[in-house]
């Protein structure tokens, strides 16, 4: 998910450096450390002693003016289409950094193509191809499959 | 422990007078004096035993299903906490076949388990994801988590009166009281091990049911819950055909990340 302020920020050249640094201060409080057990037994106990599903950073844009946008989301997954949020999310996108990670597709213009028996979603130019982490679905960039 | 003087907690009175005039005693003072400085380790046998008819109990049941509310903390790296509601079923015939149906605010997940094969299912983004996963429920609740990342929630109700109970692990077990859970007379437990604290309230009588379950984290500082209330339904045999996924139309299948290759 994507903060309200993004689109318009990302129009606002002038105000990169500070909304950076905002930007970077926002991201860090909705991080969750997403520890809480659900079950007593060790052994069924996810370890998630890193944050390493909060830090999914997503579509570096090749835009002049652009900023990398950082779509931390409060770990908890969002299905597509559920966040009211999330479809201000890659608005200014063009090209996607291939092997970068997102948590959310464009909010239109995605078609998913089976290739194989696998499932990806084709975006304008951009691929993406959708895999679970734990129960997560994130959305991997990956070349172009046509 | 604060201890209620009501007359609805007469057992408990009964034991504390019990537990005072057992105080009274020289041997009891010795063993009161030894328990003092680091925190008491109590561990009553009795609480033990009867979570060991929990599972006992359990095992014994073919085909039911339990369902659960919860709530969930969820805690910012600010120290925030969030709550977040869970309805949780399960379906389930012993010993190896499971359905999952996991709903939240945030994500709907459905679980397929026949055995052989593990499904995962994102219902709402069009999404599956199959794995081998051979076995029993109570392996596949280990495998699982070791090798996708996947907790499943109140897993303990399928490893209890197995092998991998886990109550080794317990390091205080003492009973809080009688308590009412849903209209239901019930027996309050609460233990201690590491990484968590746990209550659970378990149905008195034949059918030892636990009513209700609560985890708290104590590896985080802010010490997050997780608190079920389950609702059993006993003897009920699930559909045929409720544990194996076919895909719907426009389901498209993916990957379900090893561990190892998910960094």
């Amino acid at each position: 998910m994507t903060r309200l302020a993004h689109p318009v920020i990302a129009l606002l050249t002038a105000a990169l450096l500070v909304t950076a640094a905002f930007d970077a201060s926002a991201d860090k409080n909705r991080q969750v450390r997403n520890d809480t057990r659900t079950s007593v037994n060790k052994n069924t106990n996810v370890n998630r002693n890193s944050n390493k599903n909060t830090n999914v950073n997503v579509n570096s844009n090749k835009n002049v003016n652009v900023n990398t946008n950082r779509h931390v989301d409060v770990d908890v997954d969002v299905d597509r289409g559920f966040h009211p949020v999330a479809a201000v999310a890659t608005v200014a996108v063009t090209a996607a950094v291939i092997g970068s990670v997102t948590r959310s597709l464009p909010p239109s213009g995605c078609v998913p193509v089976m290739v194989g028996n696998v499932m990806y979603q084709q975006c304008g130019p951009n691929w993406y191809q959708p895999q679970y982490v734990g129960t997560s679905v994130q959305y991997v960039v990956v070349a172009p499959l046509r | 422990m604060p201890i209620r003087s009501t007359s609805d907690f007469r057992p408990l009175l009964l034991a504390g007078a019990a537990a005072l005039a057992l105080l009274a005693s020289p041997a009891a003072r010795a063993a009161g004096a030894a328990a003092a400085p680091a925190e008491a380790a109590t561990k009553d046998a009795a609480v033990l035993e009867r979570l060991g008819q929990v599972g006992s109990f359990l095992r014994a049941q073919k085909h039911f299903v339990v369902k659960a509310d919860a709530v969930k903390d969820e805690v910012l790296e600010s120290g925030q906490k969030l709550q977040f509601t869970h309805n949780i079923e399960y379906q389930v015939s012993a010993p190896d076949k499971l359905r999952a149906s996991l709903r939240s605010d945030r994500i709907h997940r459905d679980f397929y388990f026949d055995g052989k094969t593990l499904t995962q299912v994102a219902l709402r983004v069009g999404y599956y994801a199959s794995v081998p996963m051979p076995g029993t429920i109570a392996e596949a609740m280990v495998q699982v988590a070791e090798r996708y990342e996947i907790e499943m929630p109140l897993a303990d109700l399928f490893l209890w009166g197995t092998p991998a109970a886990g109550l080794d692990d317990v390091t205080s077990a003492l009973r809080v009281g009688p308590a009412h859970i849903n209209g239901i007379d019930c027996d309050h437990f609460a233990l201690r091990q590491p990484g968590v604290d746990w209550q659970v309230w378990v149905e008195r009588g034949a059918r030892a049911l636990p009513q209700k379950l609560v985890i708290t984290t104590t590896d985080n500082p802010t010490q997050p819950q997780f608190a079920a209330t389950l609702t059993w339904r006993l003897g009920v045999t699930p559909a045929a055909g409720s544990f194996s996924y076919t895909p719907a139309k426009g389901m498209g299948r993916i990957e379900l990340k090893p561990v190892a290759a998910a960094k």
